[in-house]
């Protein structure tokens, strides 16, 4: 065991890790149990957490490498009573069916609209292209994370 | 991974010397993305190379100098006259492995499906690996194996050098796979220069439908001072086909994997020339 420092959700945490824990594995033992583990190769983004301020997949990323980070996970983001927009969003929406992957989806666009608040169609898809849901068409989902950019403002569908 | 122990260096001296006394037990690790396609499982010791200070991207006398932690997302980013591999890191699986994935990392070790390798065969990058000395290798030599079999212990890939696109010359680069996320089945990339409508210089790379990405010598030889265009480039992609030992992969036979490239390599020289035509 060892002892690792790292920003989580706002908070200075210090954690004792095995050398080959991965985050997904740290944060569940934590009781944060938002982040899914879907295929544990890095393809679904089912787990995918933040960490200084980009979308990574906690499946794949060693404990260890997030010593001296900041990581966000989608407990960070907002919870029932104060959910996040983007959150809202995807339940007005109907993006959600089964909702496995939907903190993923949510952290991923988060991270995205962190960058570019403005984002457009294709920078959806491009960003959420490591975002699998296996129970919707993604229609909804691109309607529910369209309507929280500032371009949807702009233009009043917001 | 089997990893017993992590080490988090953060300095490159600290990080070469851990590789060298931890030896054959040692693993440098940047991004993490590829440890999942890794069978060995004896005991390691991680080192965490993605702290040394080895990322960024610098233009030096028309040559981009690309620190081997960069991020595949931060090529992806970067702007800036003659800088090309964007369009490499543009096709590079998916946002959360391009954020996490670096250059380095995706050059040391090659898979079929690697993307940079072949775009650094045709750009003629240079790798620059720091040892007790400095080295450079060409990419050609760099990729002719394994990359990792031309490390001492205590070596790293430190930089990448790829030279800027200028007035003349173009670049293309191209990727078949079935759905966006997926492995690739083919992948090549063309360089070309051009003076007096004339091919100057050529430089043409496969990578998936061949057991390691390499260049096509026949090709590049039969278009050296031609002109170029669409049926020339058909008759000199037909004439060095046979230089590569063509490899079907995901679920494609051999001979379909070689008509698939003979198709993407003319496409790639039609869209580089439209780019040194400045089109």
């Amino acid at each position: 065991m060892k002892t690792i420092t790292f920003t989580l959700n706002g908070r200075e945490r210090s954690f004792d890790i095995e050398p080959d824990e991965t985050l997904i594995d740290l944060l569940r033992r934590s009781n944060l149990t938002g982040t899914k583990r879907g295929c544990d190769t890095g393809m679904c983004g089912s787990c995918a957490v933040i960490m200084d301020d980009r979308a990574v997949n906690a499946c794949i990323l060693f404990a260890f490498q997030a010593d001296g980070r900041t990581i966000e996970t989608i407990e960070g983001v907002g919870d029932f009573d104060s959910p996040h927009p983007l959150q809202t969003a995807m339940a007005d929406t109907g993006a959600v069916q089964c909702g496995f992957c939907t903190p993923g989806i949510v952290m991923t666009a988060n991270a995205l609209l962190r960058q570019k608040p403005d984002a457009a169609e294709e920078d959806f898809n491009q960003h959420l292209d490591g975002n699998l849901c296996r129970c919707t068409g993604y229609v909804k989902i691109k309607e529910a994370l369209l309507s929280c950019s500032a371009r949807a403002a702009d233009k009043g569908d917001a | 991974m089997n990893y017993i122990d992590f080490k988090s260096p953060t300095q490159l001296d600290e990080a070469r010397t851990l590789l060298k006394e931890l030896g054959e037990s040692a693993m440098p690790v940047a991004g993490s993305t590829l440890h999942v396609f890794l069978r060995d499982e004896s005991p390691k010791v991680a080192v965490d190379i993605a702290r040394l200070g080895l990322s960024g991207i610098r233009l030096v006398d028309g040559i981009f100098h690309i620190g081997a932690t960069t991020t595949v997302t931060a090529l992806h980013e970067h702007d800036q006259p003659g800088w090309v591999l964007d369009r490499v890191a543009s096709e590079f699986v998916t946002q959360p492995i391009r954020n996490m994935a670096t250059i380095g990392g995706s050059s040391v070790r090659v898979f079929p499906w690697s993307d940079l390798p072949v775009a650094l065969l045709a750009l003629n990058a240079a790798m620059v690996i720091t040892g007790d000395e400095e080295r450079t290798l060409d990419a050609e030599t760099f990729f002719a194996s394994q990359p990792f079999h031309h490390f001492a212990l205590g070596d790293l890939l430190t930089s990448v050098r790829v030279p800027a696109l200028t007035a003349g010359q173009g670049f293309a680069y191209l990727k078949d796979r079935r759905t966006s996320t997926d492995f690739s089945r083919c992948t090549v990339a063309a360089w070309l220069s051009l003076e007096d409508g004339k091919i100057a210089g050529v430089r043409v790379a496969v990578g998936a439908a061949v057991p390691m990405p390499c260049r096509m010598p026949d090709v590049e030889q039969a278009l050296m001072g031609a002109r170029p265009g669409p049926k020339k480039f058909e008759e000199a992609v037909q004439a060095g086909l046979d230089t590569a030992r063509w490899k079907g992969l995901h679920g494609i036979s051999d001979e379909y994997a070689r008509h698939l490239a003979s198709i993407l390599i003319v496409d790639v020289l039609n869209r580089a020339h439209q780019e040194a035509k400045g089109e």
